[in-house]
């Protein structure tokens, strides 16, 4: 179990992270959502041990992470621009990382035949989606307990997203493996992901299972008799447009009360549409000023 | 670590390989065309023992080693991954620490000793035994020298940085001691301002171990106090690596440098140097110079902070140097210099002018 207790990261005068608790649970794949500059990438630089805490806790199994070799042998952590140095080929980081984890070579030819990654060709000849192949397949191939995963999708084309997500369930499925994954496709974390936290304004704004917080939202398409008013709606909307006679809105609370509240207006239909993640994460950004 | 070591190892076999070669080609070179023995009335007597270009080539790699083994903390993304891994930074440091001391050393032992062999094939007028002492002396200087820039070069927070602390660093400690022999000239005959370069005691002890094994050397009156001096500064370099390494923050990689070790120190201490040096009684040339100083430190301040924008405090403190260094090179000039010697008299014997 990984616990974030009252974690803080400034940079400079800049607060970044102002008192993050969280906690994620072992074996979970958790997404890290949030707008650009609320602090995911530190999170997970800390997570990696990159970063040491201004203040707070960074818990793994109960241990501290920051400059804890046992602990670090069992985080993985892949950033959104992974470095590599000129003239660096798959082979020298095979030699790299097999100095540092239990490398898996069968995991890694398995992932080397699937990306078509060649071995010996310099990386800086590799374009943006096959370096973050490689990089995806060393990471799954390092086998670790706890992965951490910056932007993850960006640069895949559909096919790789794809082989990745399914090499991230079997990690999960075989070891147990924890991964945090920051990534704006919030369609692929709704896919893989049981568990997410929104960070905003340094702190987590909302966080727990992906599925659970689908469900206490409840997206309504409905037609009236005359046209559809903001007032006629007598309860908080998470989002909330209408054209004509036909009203969409997003609320959050029980299905049967909207209905109840909706039938007084006589309704010529209602009709539930399913909220998606990406749906969810606009209307929290929104209800927090992001978007007018 | 043992893995960590041999992929440091394997990782550095490539540049080992180049510098060797490299440093054999120019010492072969060197050994096999420099002028070493004058043959004059027939007496066959050593003149150059050429070690001077082994020395400057360790010179050269203990200042390049460093840079090579320390810039990985200068670029964010490189200090991301070099800081996620499982090894804790003092390890990480002082397993870069000895590969680099590999790195400089081995390349430099195998062009020294290809050199000497060059050598004694030629002609053999050396004390030979004396290749060999200066070799064994040669390690712990070099490994000194190693140490400081090491050190030096770590406390910036990019390449370039570095190369300036590198720089500023390696005259500083002879600033206060220039001061001197600029107002007090005798005192130079004690102490030399060139002894307190950070490269010197490899210099020195060249110069002074070629005399021996050409078979004509004086003790070097600097000894005294410039290896003293180094070694002093050498293993407080390396205990402030150690220091450091668990401080670090990977966060300050290609930022502004603003470490005490760095621009902050350097700047108006050299300011402060600088004007100390520059006599008032040099007339309009004092004018001049102090104009260069005062737009030098400006321009300094400004790659410092990289931008035209200076902080306020960064114009008090030059100025503060600036005022501080011309009132010392008033009390230099007026209080403490030394008069300047009247012309010599020497008294024309008439039967020799005849």
């Amino acid at each position: 179990m990984i616990e974030l207790i009252r974690l803080q990261k400034s940079f400079g005068e800049k607060k970044v992270l102002s008192g993050v608790n969280l906690t994620i649970p072992d074996g979970s794949i958790f997404g890290l959502v949030g707008i650009n500059g609320a602090g995911k990438s530190t999170l997970l630089r800390l997570l990696a041990g990159v970063l040491r805490a201004d203040g707070g806790q960074i818990l793994f199994d109960g241990e501290e992470i920051f400059e804890n070799e046992k602990k670090k042998r069992e985080i993985f952590f892949l950033p959104d621009g992974p470095y590599y140095a000129t003239g660096t080929t798959a082979e020298k980081l095979i030699d790299l990382y097999s100095a540092f984890y239990d490398f898996d070579s069968a995991v890694f030819a398995e992932y080397e035949q699937k990306f078509q990654i060649r071995r010996r060709a310099p990386i800086r000849n590799f374009s943006k989606g096959m370096k973050r192949q490689l990089f995806i397949a060393l990471a799954l191939a390092c086998r670790p307990r706890c992965l951490l995963l910056d932007e993850a999708f960006d640069g895949l084309d559909p096919l790789a997203r794809l082989e990745f997500k399914r090499g991230l369930i079997a990690l999960n499925e075989d070891n147990g493996c924890t991964a945090i994954i920051s990534s704006h496709s919030l369609r692929e974390l709704e896919d893989i992901c049981s568990g997410f936290a929104l960070l905003d304004g340094g702190e987590v704004a909302d966080a727990g299972d992906i599925q659970g917080a689908l469900e206490k939202v409840h997206k309504f398409q409905v037609a009236l008799p005359r046209e559809a008013k903001r007032e006629d709606f007598p309860f908080d909307c998470l989002s909330f447009e209408a054209t004509g006679r036909v009203a969409k809105f997003i609320a959050r609370g029980d299905r049967e009360e909207f209905l109840q509240k909706i039938a007084p207006l006589s309704p010529l239909f209602v009709e539930e549409i399913p909220v998606d993640f990406e749906e969810l994460f606009l209307c929290e950004v929104k209800a927090r000023g992001y978007l007018q | 670590m043992k893995k960590y070591w041999k992929y440091e190892l394997k990782r550095n076999l490539l540049p080992l390989a180049a510098f060797t070669a490299i440093a054999c080609l120019i010492c072969a070179i060197f050994g096999a065309t420099s002028y070493i023995v004058s043959s004059w009335e027939g007496t066959l007597r050593a003149v150059n023992s050429v070690i001077s270009t082994p020395t400057v080539i360790l010179g050269i790699l203990c200042t390049l080693v460093p840079v090579m083994q320390f810039s990985f903390r200068m670029e964010t993304r490189s200090a991301d991954l070099w800081f996620s891994l499982p090894v804790k930074r003092e390890r990480q440091l002082l397993v870069r620490l000895l590969a680099g001391l590999l790195l400089a050393f081995i390349p430099y032992t195998a062009a020294y000793w290809v050199q000497f062999v060059i050598l004694v094939c030629r002609e053999n007028a050396f004390e030979l035994v004396h290749y060999l002492t200066f070799y064994l002396a040669s390690l712990p200087l070099g490994a000194l020298l190693f140490g400081i820039n090491s050190f030096v070069f770590s406390r910036a927070n990019t390449v370039w940085d570095g190369l300036a602390f590198l720089l500023g660093w390696s005259f500083l400690l002879a600033m206060p001691f220039l001061y001197l022999n600029t107002y007090i000239y005798s005192f130079s005959k004690y102490v030399s301002a060139d002894a307190f370069i950070t490269y010197a005691p490899l210099g020195y002890a060249a110069v002074w171990f070629d005399g021996l094994i050409c078979g004509d050397a004086e003790a070097f009156a600097e000894a005294s106090y410039m290896f003293p001096v180094a070694a002093a500064t050498g293993v407080a370099a390396y205990a402030g690596l150690f220091l450091y390494a668990g401080r670090d923050r990977a966060e300050s990689a290609g930022q502004i440098s603003d470490s005490p070790w760095g621009y902050k120190t350097l700047l108006p201490l050299y300011i402060f140097f600088f004007s100390a040096c520059n006599s008032p009684d040099s007339g309009s040339m004092f004018w001049i110079l102090s104009a260069l100083i005062l737009v030098l430190g400006f321009v300094l301040y400004v790659v410092y902070r990289r931008s035209f924008r200076l902080k306020k405090q960064d114009i008090l403190l030059l100025l503060l140097a600036f005022a501080a260094g011309v009132a010392l090179a008033c009390f230099g000039a007026y209080v403490i210099a030394e008069p300047i010697a009247p012309p010599l008299r020497i008294p024309i014997d008439e039967n020799m002018a005849l």
